[in-house]
């Protein structure tokens, strides 16, 4: 199959054609000309042509949640990959936290395999402990053999930091990362939301931003100790921020992510109980936001994730303390953040291809010739509404059904398989 | 003064403004007036119906709305979790929605979640009054207990309210706060440092762990149950040990040289928060809360019904 996009700018900020308006011509899924003025070698030559085109290295997620096997009802691998490559996602590192979790070698390998039409790749994920009850580590040769790419007892955070330590030091001769959402459940102080005047306002109990940032230092320590890679999922705290990039300056292999909300909420949007901004990890204070904002554009956060929570809406309208945590997000997380940061595109560019690719040990993604094709084509000028209609999660919670965006992903280019949404 | 309140529904003080408080505290005055007749009842509400739904244990409360509601003549209907459907798994707003089907036009509700009520309020139409929300709001316990404070003092203005116990589980002392201020009172919160939210200052309250230094400083103080049922983690060591440190008791009573108005939301702790010597002492109004409540709780439902058209 050959594809010719016309008169498009590359993103690709480590790439050598980085901001060029050009035209780009595949065949058979690798990248055959980049150039201007190229004409189609073909009468069955697709042609893509959109106002203000755009195309970066393709998208890829970490950590969005789904529930095969175990919660289908909620969210399937199927409607997850939809999901994904209408945000402009052509690859996926679910979280192992289904049910049963993956982590045997027959759900990691099935995972990695898991055809669907949009060609969306799935990255396994594999447990780090059994069941990813925290207790005994997981058999981390063999989920490697069956293609997991790091390991994570996904959003369950790991409380035992002795197993955390031999899950680095059993990791460090296979190179692969460990990923650790930093939270001390001992802390949590039976939580429900960001602890600050809100949460007083509200009556609530909060969690205060130190039952994260102990864990951070914790997993910092024990990364240093280990010499082995930790990827620090989803911070949400200014004091977060600052302990990573101490990590980094001191040399401390850490990578860590941010995931959109926590850029485009705080705490004071749950108002008067609204179930829709009950998210995990919780949205903070003004300040905390301002710093990872900051720690997004300064490279001591590496990725933005869409923490794709997907809920039925029997869990989740419901009232606050009941209701489910989390937003149906991989679609609507680009437009959202380029909403809200226009001039950042080469940043959620980088924050959503080269570096989560990079810590999952996979082969980076350029626009040039003679390489394999995997990228996403977006208009980042263009407004749009969300609506139901056109959300292709199985869930509906999300707060942006109605919401006018500026930012719009035309569709993705997988090896052969062109999808335009 | 206003003659309609400015909401439709009573979800927290938080979200009424002070002449709103100021006509039910007028308005109550009259119906204490009623209720202290030969015949206490009035035919206010007499095409109204009124559900009371009680998603969490209440005895002084639930009693109090329904012997105000039937002061009031309304069709009143009575809901208690232990014998509803919310225990075969039912939601609150399908609970509510069939109870609403059967055409009632106010709600009266205590829930143990925060802000239940508001949940509520985003989908129904009836008149919503929070009778507790979990931690959250307790509104007619703070309207009662201002309307107590200004029968005994004659204003709040500048008077100064100590809330002294459990803050951080408690509904009543958030309401307190949010009513108090509201009227120009002065507040301070005492108790353990576990036992006070960590911002609580943020809401312009002082915060003191002395309750010697605190009695000496207030005019009132408005003594809060411990909750043991809604603290699954140990605050403090010992009940003893609170007692003997944060407790009122006579001894320290009589050690500040001033006459203190004592209060308690109820039901007491005898012997822990307050002991009885304190209780039933001259300058303890708790029985005139009592007896406040229903007129203040009369006012509400009357002044929301109101607003129905």
């Amino acid at each position: 199959m050959d594809v010719l996009l016309k008169k498009c700018t590359i993103i690709d900020p480590s790439g050598p054609h980085h901001r060029k308006e050009v035209d780009v011509l595949i065949h058979n899924g690798v990248i055959e000309k980049i150039g201007k003025r190229l004409t189609a070698p073909n009468a069955k030559c697709k042609l893509v042509e959109a106002n203000n085109l755009h195309l970066s290295p393709g998208w890829l997620d970490i950590m969005p949640w789904h529930g095969e096997p175990g919660f289908e009802q909620v969210e399937t691998l199927t409607s997850l990959c939809a999901a994904a490559a209408a945000g402009g996602y052509t690859a996926v590192a679910p979280a192992p936290n289904t049910q049963p979790v993956a982590d045997q070698f027959n759900n990691v390998r099935a995972l990695g395999h898991f055809q669907n039409s949009y060609g969306v790749r799935i990255h396994p994920l594999g447990a780090l402990s059994v069941g990813t009850e925290g207790k005994d580590l997981t058999e981390i040769y063999d989920l490697t053999q069956a293609g997991a790419v790091a390991f994570t007892d996904g959003w369950k955070s790991v409380q035992h930091s002795g197993l955390l330590l031999r899950a680095l030091e059993y990791v460090r001769p296979l190179k692969r990362t460990v990923i650790n959402q930093p939270h001390e459940r001992n802390l949590e102080n039976e939580g429900l939301m960001h602890e600050g005047v809100t949460s007083t306002l509200l009556g609530m109990k909060g969690i205060p931003a130190l039952a994260e940032e102990i864990m951070v230092h914790r997993d910092l320590e024990l990364a240093r100790y280990a010499g082995s890679a930790i990827h620090i999922l989803s911070i949400t705290s200014k004091g977060s921020v600052r302990l990573v990039k101490e990590g980094k300056k001191q040399g401390i292999p850490v990578s860590a992510s941010v995931a959109i909300m926590n850029l485009l909420a705080i705490d004071e949007d749950v108002r008067d109980f609204d179930p829709a901004y009950k998210i995990w990890p919780p949205l903070r204070s003004a300040e905390d936001q301002k710093a990872l904002l900051a720690g997004v554009k300064n490279q001591t956060i590496d990725v933005i994730t869409s923490n794709h929570s997907p809920s039925d809406q029997e869990h989740k309208d419901l009232e606050f303390a009941y209701a489910a945590y989390g937003i149906t997000q991989l679609q609507t997380c680009f437009p959202a953040f380029n909403s809200a940061f226009p001039e950042e595109l080469d940043t959620f560019v980088l924050a959503v291809s080269q570096n989560p690719r990079s810590i999952l040990g996979l082969k980076k993604v350029t626009i040039e010739v003679g390489e394999p094709v995997e990228m996403t084509l977006f208009n980042p000028t263009e407004t749009w509404t969300f609506t139901r209609s056109k959300n292709r999660s199985q869930a509906i919670n999300t707060p942006f059904f109605d919401h006018p965006f500026t930012g719009k992903v035309v569709g993705t280019i997988i090896g052969d398989q062109l999808n335009i949404i | 003064m206003a003659s309609q309140l400015s909401t439709k529904h009573l979800l927290g003080i938080k979200y009424i403004e002070r002449k709103d408080i100021e006509l039910i505290l007028e308005t109550a005055d009259q119906f204490k007036e009623v209720i202290n007749r030969p015949i206490k009842k009035v035919p206010s509400l007499r095409d109204t119906t009124i559900a009371n739904l009680f998603f969490e244990s209440s005895t002084r409360t639930r009693i109090s709305f329904e012997l105000a509601e039937k002061r009031l003549s309304a069709d009143v209907i009575n809901f208690s979790a232990s014998s509803s459907s919310v225990n075969k798994g039912e939601t609150l707003l399908d609970t509510v929605n069939n109870i609403l089907s059967m055409k009632v036009d106010m709600v009266v509700m205590r829930h143990p979640a925060p802000g239940a009520p508001s949940f509520l309020a985003g989908k129904i139409d009836a008149n919503i009054i929070n009778a507790g929300d979990g931690t959250h709001e307790h509104p007619t316990q703070a309207l009662l207990d201002a309307f107590s404070i200004r029968e005994q003092l004659g204003t709040l203005q500048g008077k100064k309210i100590a809330i002294i116990g459990d803050i951080l589980h408690s509904r009543v002392a958030l309401s307190n706060i949010f009513c108090l201020q509201k009227l120009g009172a002065k507040v301070r919160v005492c108790g353990p440092a576990t036992l006070i939210p960590r911002y609580i200052g943020e809401l312009g309250v002082e915060v003191s762990h002395s309750v010697e230094d605190t009695l000496q400083w207030c005019d009132v103080a408005n003594v809060l149950r411990i909750q043991l049922e809604r603290q699954n983690i140990k605050y403090f060591p010992s009940l003893r040990e609170y007692t003997q440190y944060f407790g009122i008791n006579r001894s320290k009573l009589e050690k500040v040289k001033k006459d203190i108005v004592i209060m308690h939301p109820g039901p007491i702790n005898r012997g822990v928060e307050l002991s009885s010597d304190a209780a039933d002492s001259p300058h303890s109004i708790i029985l005139q809360q009592v007896e406040n409540g229903v007129a203040v709780r009369m006012a509400v439902l009357y002044l929301l019904a109101d607003r129905r058209n």
